[in-house]
């Protein structure tokens, strides 16, 4: 079952398009991370599952009802924390779990004054006087205590310390964890969302580059270096599909985007045969980047 | 305790310190205007001044805010309120805040209600006052409620006001040289249908705007609903050509159809320093009295609270009730001899009006060779010692007049109650 899918989702402000016809499918029980350089459209597509926004085209569902229709019962199932949110900072930490409880006839007090004590929050202390981090801590506890189905953090770690990031993530994932929560997070700090994420969805420019799971990711892409030992000829033969090709005298690199173990071969067989292949295993990071930058090239190519 | 309910009682505690602020402000302004009513014409003034600018200034002022608080502790023109994220239904928050709006209405009235009792108002008038301070505060609300709806903060809601006002003034300005001040005054009937359209149009486009704006935070729409309020409200004002005609048999019936004049004896007490009458909710106090030997002339100062209920302030905001003349005449009878004298009103004290109670100081001089019915008194100041001062206050009996009914009319139907009085009591 998926928590949330979207077909043909598209957003514009004015005429410009911050989402372009986005499919994209969150799988229940998933740490889901959307990454995505900055304007990538990644809080756009996130207001418009949490119907903060509306979309100028296609369908986003969330928890199965479609997000312009999402009422009170389905919010007491989503807990929502963004880097932008505004919380009713005149209340004190104590006062805002107490607004919040009535409106979540799940609210868990001892997860309450269990994530209080571990994110190590003043209940006394007026919001407006907390730290960056604290408020976060906050907001996060106000959306976990109530044990929500899915869980969507937008940009959660934009300038907090690695400190508080650990407590944060650590906070999520264990509750997540004991009673298998969706969360969708946000963020342009992949080494973080990698320690937190099983499924990656990337986005540019509005557009889904992938959604899967970060295993198949890593799996299936590989950074090749070919070099033609003692030898100044060029390397030929080598498969259209390789991403980022990049030829240095005898020597090439380039991205395989569908590896597999027995291909290596299939390769070789292509090339010279004192040619040596080496083939290394890439971080979400690198295929990120990768992903991100041969894009653009391709929509500059568009464009001219 | 229901949710709904959950959130007025957050916004009233969020609320605190400035309800706090403006009860106590109504408390020292209600204080202010009765120190001020029984000083002397010559110390009452700070005490004036304090309870005007309270009343006339921060006390709405602080109303106006009141109305932006409520609405921006959950901002619907802004796309990251908290409310909006979480199991709140846009209904469930428009249903709160209209309690916590009606919640703040209800203060003045509790805060003005033992001064109310106090100053004698009977079930209707306790009504009517009750009534006529929550029309003043809905009024205020609905001033405030389309802007504070379409401000997603207090300082883009102060800057929207700024705007607002600025607006205002130059329909103003339009209005004005667009050649009303050349027309002839407008008959009440027509200033009532105007102001009445005019009134309506606003409040419908306030309750548009903040249901568009709690129903989807669609500001742009809520800008056109106000764009087209504001020329309708213009054109309605300035255009509209059908004056407002009451059915017949109603206390209105008497427009355009001539004066239809009553009375009533509002004060009826002994002539003497510190008499004071409580009657129908007016009271009337003789501060002083002097008489003057050179001029043979007696100098009576008093001071009034009356209640200020049945005038409709929008109407005369409007212009439609000119202000000026006072239709309150003052007798000293003697009801032994059966003489009257009539007293020249002087308005010395400026008018001040609070929580529905209008004070006034005067002074009212009796000139016997000046008498209602031509006789002077032979020995006035033994004269005096039987007299008593009644006051009249000679009406109209329909609300809405074409103009007020001539001086004279009314000092003859006062001077025939004044003799009604002395012939009621031999």
């Amino acid at each position: 079952m998926n928590i949330i899918e979207t077909h043909h989702l598209s957003r514009k402000y004015g005429r410009a398009d911050a989402l372009h016809g986005l499919d994209l499918t969150v799988p229940a029980g998933s740490v889901f991370a959307f990454i995505g350089p900055n304007g990538a459209g990644k809080t756009t597509t996130i207001k418009v599952l949490m119907n903060l926004l509306r979309p100028t085209g296609g369908e986003a569902r969330v928890l199965g009802v479609d997000s312009r229709k999402l009422s009170p019962k389905e919010r007491q199932q989503i807990g929502y924390v963004s880097e932008s949110q505004k919380l009713p900072e005149w209340m004190t930490v104590e006062q805002l779990m107490r607004y919040c409880r009535p409106f979540y006839p799940t609210w868990d007090r001892d997860l309450e004054a269990k994530l209080m004590r571990q994110f190590d929050l003043p209940p006394g202390r007026k919001l407006k006087h907390l730290s960056r981090g604290m408020l976060m801590k906050a907001a996060l506890l106000s959306s976990l205590a109530y044990r929500p189905k899915l869980l969507v953090l937008d940009e959660p770690f934009s300038g907090l310390d690695p400190l508080v990031r650990d407590e944060f993530i650590r906070g999520a994932l264990e509750v997540s964890q004991q009673d298998e929560w969706t969360i969708f997070i946000s963020s342009h700090d992949i080494n973080e969302v990698e320690q937190l994420a099983d499924w990656v969805g990337i986005i540019d420019s509005g557009r889904l580059h992938l959604a899967e799971p970060i295993e198949t990711l890593l799996g299936r892409f590989r950074r090749i270096e070919v070099t033609l030992a003692g030898e100044d000829g060029v390397v030929r033969g080598l498969p259209d599909h390789w991403l980022e090709v990049e030829r240095v005298g005898n020597f090439v690199r380039a991205i395989e985007s569908a590896y597999e173990p027995g291909m290596l071969n299939e390769v070789r067989g292509s090339l010279p045969p004192n040619a040596e292949v080496a083939v290394k295993p890439m971080t979400l990071r690198e295929i990120f980047v990768v992903l991100t930058r041969v894009s653009r090239e391709q929509s500059k190519k568009a464009a001219a | 305790m229901s949710l709904t309910w959950h959130i007025v009682l957050k916004d009233l505690y969020r609320l605190r310190w400035i309800l706090v602020l403006w009860g106590t402000l109504m408390v020292g302004c209600i204080l202010f205007a009765a120190i001020q009513a029984g000083l002397d014409t010559d110390t009452y003034y700070p005490y004036y001044l304090g309870a005007l600018i309270c009343a006339s200034g921060l006390l709405p002022l602080i109303a106006f805010s009141l109305v932006m608080g409520l609405i921006h502790d959950d901002p619907v023109a802004e796309s990251d309120a908290f409310w909006i994220t979480r199991p709140i239904s846009a209904g469930r928050l428009l249903g709160a805040k209209s309690v916590a709006l009606f919640l703040l209405w209800l203060i003045p009235v509790i805060v003005s209600m033992p001064v109310w009792i106090h100053q004698g108002y009977d079930l209707k008038q306790l009504q009517d006052a009750a009534k006529q301070t929550l029309k003043i505060e809905a009024a205020i609300s609905f001033l405030a409620l389309p802007i504070a709806a379409l401000s997603p903060n207090g300082s883009r809601f102060v800057m929207n006001v700024m705007l607002a006002s600025a607006g205002l003034f130059t329909l103003a300005l339009v209005y004005r040289l667009g050649g009303l001040g050349q027309e002839s005054p407008l008959s009440a009937g027509l200033a009532q249908a105007r102001y009445g359209i005019v009134a309506g149009i606003w409040v419908v486009a306030s309750l548009a705007i903040a249901g568009t704006q709690f129903f989807g935070g669609r500001t742009r729409r809520s800008l056109v609903i106000l764009s087209i309020s504001v020329v309708l409200g213009f054109a309605a004002a300035r255009w509209w050509p059908w004056a407002y005609r009451p059915k017949e048999g109603t206390g209105n019936a008497a427009a355009g159809q001539g004066a239809s004049l009553g009375y009533d004896i509002a004060a009826d007490i002994p002539c003497k320093t510190g008499g004071k009458s409580i009657e129908k909710g007016a009271t009337l106090q003789v501060r002083d009295i002097f008489v003057d030997g050179l001029k043979g002339e007696l100098v009576i100062s008093l001071s009034e609270a009356e209640p200020n209920i049945s005038v409709d302030w929008f109407k005369a905001f409007y212009g439609a009730l000119p202000e000026g003349d006072d239709p309150a005449y003052y007798f000293l009878v003697d009801r032994s001899d059966g003489r009257s004298l009539l007293g020249q009103v002087t308005k010395v004290g400026e008018i001040l009006d609070v929580s529905t109670i209008r004070y006034s100081h005067r002074s009212v001089i009796f000139a016997p060779a000046r008498g209602w019915n031509g006789t002077p008194a032979r020995n006035f100041s033994a004269w005096l010692e039987h007299a008593r001062l009644v006051k009249v206050v000679a009406h109209d009996a329909g609300s809405l007049r074409p103009a007020i009914p001539p001086r004279l009319d009314l000092a003859v139907t006062a001077a025939l109650a004044a003799q009604q009085s002395i012939s009621r009591h031999p």
